[in-house]
């Protein structure tokens, strides 16, 4: 079971997905489970049956010429090739492709309904968590809680929030595989008990795979300082239920709000530190 | 001497675990705050906002008036070195505020 988040910004430019790592049967389940795969330019998440995940980001990493240009083709025809039908409505997938300057990056495969690619959208969450993720919004909708998605920073921290929403679901974890999309080129990382098994060459190496999680830890520290500070600051707002807003009460948030703009700073340049390293690490 | 603040607060909320640790501190009467250090590294992220420290400078402003600027001294030894960069601002910047102005 599962939770994919996947947000991008409306040009498609730069998109960003969490994805969980919890795989069940009907008596057990396991964590460290890979469910995210970053090509050069695309991101694929799935849900559903492990055994056919596992196959087709097997059969993905040992085709080189699969691209953003031909990525939805391929995954098409890999379903229609390799899975028989009645298992189709074991697999869900989110692509995440450039969206060219027009339009957003992601777009939705259910196989067990369609068989081809949607359009493009620019927020999508699937998997058993989905329904935790979707309620999340609407309670904040409800509460006047707007999620900004202007820069790669803003989808980053909501991902992470819903994230967090999904994993009060038993079939979901916080283990994370986070795949970034940013100007025609993707990026992952994640929780160090989660190495993939299918990566580029250079992020199969342990050592490579321990200084990724090291910096993601880092990343999702700046996250959730981030959250922590918004949700105290809320907090502090909520005082107006009772018309007991003070001006101290009043200079918290604005401590809040500083302090959320020191911290954004700090994870906006980790992410661009991140992507530099990691465009070296491959050699673009 | 090095303080681990794990052993004193606990993840509830940060307002609440920075007052907790500033009247933990006000009562080790022995305690030399010329020379402390504390220790956050256990602590999770969440915590170590601006809200944790301002209740924790808030506090002794309230009990012990005297020892804040002995307060804003304290060194203290997070996990990442973003926490570290936005302790000392927030300890530099805090300003107290007397209950009577609520």
């Amino acid at each position: 079971m599962t939770v994919h988040i996947a947000a991008s910004l409306r040009d498609g430019s730069e998109a960003v997905i969490f994805s969980d790592s919890q795989a069940s049967s009907a008596v057990d389940e396991y964590h460290g489970e890979q469910k995210l795969y970053a090509g050069s330019d695309f991101v694929v998440g799935c849900a559903g049956s492990v055994s056919i995940i596992r196959h087709l980001f097997e059969v993905l990493h040992a085709t080189p010429h699969v691209a953003a240009g031909n990525v939805a083709n391929f995954i098409e025809e890999f379903l229609r090739d390799e899975v028989r039908p009645a298992m189709h409505s074991e697999l869900h997938v989110l692509l995440l492709t450039d969206g060219g300057g027009n339009c957003a990056a992601i777009r939705q495969f259910s196989p067990d309904t369609f068989t081809r690619f949607g359009g493009r959208v620019d927020f999508c969450s699937i998997g058993s968590g989905a329904d935790f993720v979707y309620r999340a919004i609407g309670r904040d909708s409800k509460n006047g809680i707007a999620h900004a998605l202007s820069s790669l920073t803003d989808l980053i921290l909501a991902a992470e929030n819903l994230a967090e929403a999904a994993n009060e679901s038993l079939t979901v974890d916080d283990l994370h595989l986070v795949g970034l999309l940013r100007h025609r080129r993707s990026y992952l990382m994640g929780h160090r008990a989660v190495p993939p098994q299918f990566a580029v060459q250079q992020l199969l190496d342990p050592s490579v795979w321990t200084k990724v999680s090291n910096e993601f830890e880092q990343l999702l520290a700046l996250v959730k300082t981030i959250r922590s500070e918004v949700s105290i600051a809320q907090g502090t707002a909520s005082l107006i239920k009772t018309s007991s807003l003070q001006v101290p009460n009043a200079q918290q948030l604005l401590a809040a709000s500083h302090a959320v703009g020191l911290t954004r700073a700090a994870l906006q340049s980790r992410i661009d530190a991140y992507c530099a390293w990691y465009d070296a690490l491959l050699g673009r | 001497m090095t303080i681990d603040a794990r052993e004193v607060v606990g993840a509830g909320f940060p307002p609440t675990e920075g007052e907790r640790l500033a009247v933990w501190l006000m009562e080790q009467g022995d305690l030399d705050w010329h020379d402390l250090t504390i220790d956050v590294r256990r602590c999770p992220p969440a915590l170590l906002i601006s809200a944790f420290f301002n209740a924790f400078l808030q506090k002794i402003f309230e009990v012990e008036p005297a020892r804040l600027e002995l307060a804003r001294s304290i060194k203290w030894q997070p996990t990442f070195p973003f926490q570290e960069k936005n302790i000392k601002e927030w300890v530099d910047a805090f300003s107290p505020f007397t209950p009577t102005e609520c």
